[in-house]
């Protein structure tokens, strides 16, 4: 699976960007982030992680809407990813955990997943827990 | 707005193949059931507000790699 310079379909499903479709996907490199850029408006880019590599529990279900709307029929051409919110300081950067991007890297067909339970995840977690700084197991609190 | 008196078991149909179906009422909760075609998204409007907000929140003007390098992934 190559992750640099991969373009994605997200047919107006990131919320406040309705109007925008494809964008391109690339690793930052060196880092753990990726970055997300609009191909139809420059303005708009958003900085991504890999939730796994945040919070080893995350986890998440699918509807069948969502997987229609991807032609997602098997769960290894699923790429799943987070939105992350750069704040100053750095390490006050939040994750929208609530909302994933789930990306078919078969097809380049992507969406907005906005889950429904609202106790799961927070849109605003601590991309920087204290658990990580400690070197323990990752959590994210809800509120 | 159309504004629709309905009870408990009754249904709206909306166009050809959208259904809201009230479910139950307590005190001042109801409970909506929607049956609707596959490419019609049905959320809660203040969730899709509060993710509306925090992407456009995200947006990212510049990057800085120095501060994207420091972090470890757990």
């Amino acid at each position: 699976m190559t992750l640099l310079n991969s373009d994605f379909f997200f047919q107006g499903s990131i919320l406040g960007f309705e109007n925008l479709d494809k964008f391109t996907l690339r690793s930052i490199s060196n880092t753990a982030f990726y970055q997300l850029n609009s191909v139809e408006d420059p303005n708009i880019q958003f900085v991504l992680v890999h939730p796994f590599d945040w919070l080893s529990n995350y986890e998440l279900n699918l509807n069948d809407n969502t997987l229609e709307r991807i032609d997602l029929s098997n769960a290894e051409d699923a790429m799943v990813m987070n939105i992350v919110t750069l704040k100053e300081p750095f390490s006050s950067s939040t994750v929208n955990y609530m909302a994933p991007l789930i990306m078919n890297v078969k097809n380049g067909l992507a969406t907005q997943y906005v889950i429904q339970d609202t106790r799961q995840y927070s849109s605003r977690a601590p991309l920087i827990t204290n658990d990580i700084v400690k070197g323990g197991d990752a959590h994210v609190s809800t509120d | 707005m159309l504004v629709l008196t309905r009870k408990k078991g009754q249904v709206i149909q909306i166009g050809k193949d959208i259904e809201i179906h009230v479910v139950s009422i307590e005190g001042d909760q109801i409970k909506i059931g929607i049956a609707a075609p596959r490419e019609v998204v049905v959320l809660r409007k203040e969730l899709i507000e509060e993710v509306r907000k925090s992407n456009q929140e995200a947006v990212t003007h510049q990057i800085n790699l120095d501060q994207l390098k420091s972090v470890k992934k757990n």
